[in-house]
């Protein structure tokens, strides 16, 4: 009898610990205030799926949007729809006590319907590879899985630093990253893609583009004259990149023999899933990146 | 009806001058700046482009020309008889089912899009297109236009349909099919072989096809096989249309527009007509492309953007004058 009152206790006491409010401040400027860790998640990008996880509030995710295919345990969640079209009946009676939001990937109005039905919501939106360990800490935070997320996140820091380190000094490279070859696109500075190249001593001969994601013609691409060209494989993870002077959305620039990328055979495939998503993993991606520079440097 | 000679001879040294200037304009710059460019770029890039655009604007115009004289309808254009909205099925269907790497398989699945929409579009409205005589019934044209119209609105469902399906990928891909986009474009001969034949077929008959315009007892009485003539132009108005779409996309505005601007400047008859709104169509899209690929270069607008930006005023001014 004393120790189920001792056990009773110690449990009170425990979830009083827990029962302190949780504060954070989210990449839209709004503060989320939770009275004690979430337990019903839905996760509204791919990317966020996988910051928690990483975060260690994997198991507490009830809904997820399409294209939360890793970690693998995700794919058996509920989906929630779309990134810009999702299930808010279905959302709704999931009882979520916490949305994670990606900032200008979901849209706006879906989401407000969400905010109208009272449901907490917290944004996110990493525009550069060292705002990642911040979103892990703070979901780490909103799940009272403090230790894992901040684990995950001091060696995300350790990783990139070690990246950092290696690519220090390295000659600069002039790179050109294909988002889509029809219509031809590419990513300015702001995007997180950006950093990676620039990460791996590159410069994104495009990134002073006002636009965030351009659209250009085939002939800026010649003018510019990049050392290396990248393009994302779709759902691409494990792997580093791969040589592609067949692959068709990269073939057409074959025929521009003047072109220093072709000369040299620097035109690669990235693993899209890595490389396009703001989440953990965007440090493989960045790996591909930088081995593909490597190359590209012995090349020159 | 007919003209008087000082605006064709007029109209032909315009002509004269506008192509080779566009062509000019159209090869002397570009993002890599103004001047000769390197070979390299003037070959595979510029020039390609150039042709693609002139061609691409022609077939429009000519089109457009062509489904204004025989349906009697000044908002004729070469998307109202549901072409171009069929090639961008067929285009987007083989994006999506295709196998990767197979070559040019959206353009060969625009070129049977259209077909296939043109087909339909005969085989629904085929005794329609005669039969503008009856008295009672509704107009034939009235009918061609609506079957037009209504394959178009469920080829449209289907391209929602598809948006809804397609991954990130193949969104993009739709997205140039829909609004059209000239960059890359390589293949330009054969919306030029199009619309040469769309040309042919049309031109030697054109003073019935003014007879047309003016009403089908009008010209029957006069001995014109209406029904025949209406298919024929018709029939090469799609195969413009077509070529078009399977060149750039579908790109609005200069099938509407270059028509009316043609005629506002006095060049009715189609025997002129025809000719002129090609050459005008061809060279008003070289020089919007031109405007499109430099104006904030490295980026690009679409095209369309500047088309409409420089064809709405001009086609208001033309028409707001002879009121006057």
């Amino acid at each position: 009898m004393k120790h189920i009152f001792l056990g009773f206790a110690l449990c009170a006491t425990l979830g009083l610990a827990h029962a302190a409010p949780i504060t954070v401040k989210d990449d839209a400027g709004h503060t989320l205030t939770l009275k004690a860790p979430a337990q019903r998640v839905i996760s509204l990008a791919p990317s966020l799926t996988e910051m928690l996880y990483e975060a260690g509030g994997g198991d507490k995710l009830v809904g997820a949007v399409e294209y939360s295919d890793f970690p693998p345990q995700a794919l058996k969640v509920p989906r929630i729809g779309s990134n810009q079209k999702l299930d808010l009946e279905r959302i709704a009676t999931l009882k979520p006590d916490l949305v994670l939001v990606w900032f200008h990937g979901n849209a706006q109005r879906e989401v407000e319907r969400l905010r109208a039905l009272g449901i907490p919501m917290v944004w996110f939106e990493p525009h550069g590879i060292a705002d990642i360990p911040g979103v892990l800490e703070r979901i780490g935070r909103l799940m009272g899985s403090e230790h894992l997320a901040s684990a995950a996140a001091t060696n995300f820091r350790a990783r990139h630093a070690t990246l950092q380190k290696e690519n220090a000094g390295r000659a600069q490279l002039r790179v050109f990253y294909q988002v889509a070859q029809k219509p031809l696109l590419t990513i300015n500075d702001q995007q997180i893609i950006s950093d990676v190249i620039r990460l791996c001593g590159g410069v994104n001969v495009f990134g002073k583009e006002s636009a965030l994601v351009p659209q250009l013609s085939t002939e800026s691409v010649i003018a510019a004259n990049p050392d290396v060209i990248l393009t994302a494989r779709m759902g691409g993870s494990g792997e580093g990149p791969v040589r592609a002077m067949d692959e068709a959305s990269l073939a057409g620039w074959l025929k521009f023999g003047s072109l220093t990328a072709v000369k040299n055979k620097q035109l690669w495939l990235i693993p899209g899933d890595t490389i396009s998503r703001h989440g953990p993993r965007i440090l493989d991606g960045a790996q591909a990146v930088c081995s593909a520079l490597d190359d590209a440097r012995k090349a020159k | 009806m007919t003209l008087k000679p000082p605006p064709l001879t007029l109209a032909l040294l315009l002509a004269a001058l506008a192509v080779p200037a566009a062509f000019a304009l159209g090869l002397l710059s570009g993002s890599a700046g103004w001047g000769w460019p390197t070979e390299e770029i003037f070959w595979l890039i510029r020039l390609p482009r150039v042709l693609a655009a002139f061609g691409t604007g022609a077939a429009l115009a000519l089109a457009g020309a062509l489904i204004q004289l025989v349906t009697r309808n000044p908002l004729g254009d070469p998307h109202v008889l549901g072409v171009t909205s069929g090639a961008s099925v067929g285009a987007l269907l083989m994006l999506m089912l295709a196998p990767a790497g197979l070559l040019l398989a959206p353009e060969l699945g625009a070129v049977a899009g259209a077909l296939g929409a043109m087909t339909l579009v005969f085989a629904l409205a085929w005794r329609s297109m005669g039969r503008g005589l009856a008295p009672s019934a509704s107009p034939g044209t009235v009918i061609v236009l609506l079957v037009g119209v209504m394959i178009g609105a469920a080829c449209s469902a289907a391209v929602s349909f598809m948006l809804a399906m397609a991954n990130d990928q193949q969104l993009r891909n739709i997205v140039f099919w829909l609004l059209g986009d000239l960059n890359g474009a390589a293949l330009w001969w054969p919306v030029w072989a199009a619309t040469g034949l769309a040309l042919l077929l049309a031109w030697p008959r054109a003073q019935e096809l003014d007879w047309i315009a003016r009403g089908d007892a009008w010209a029957w009485t006069l001995g014109v096989p209406v029904a025949k003539r209406r298919r024929t132009a018709i029939f090469a108005a799609c195969l413009a249309t077509g070529a078009a779409v399977a060149t750039a996309g579908s790109i609005g505005f200069v099938g509407l527009v270059a028509p009316h601007i043609v005629r506002l400047t006095g060049l009715r008859a189609a025997r002129v007509l025809l000719p002129f709104s090609a050459v005008f169509g061809g060279v008003f899209l070289v020089l919007a492309d031109t405007v499109a690929r430099t104006v904030i270069a490295p980026a690009q607008l679409p095209v369309g953007v500047i088309s409409a930006a420089v064809g709405v005023p001009l086609f208001l001014m033309l028409l707001l004058r002879r009121r006057a």
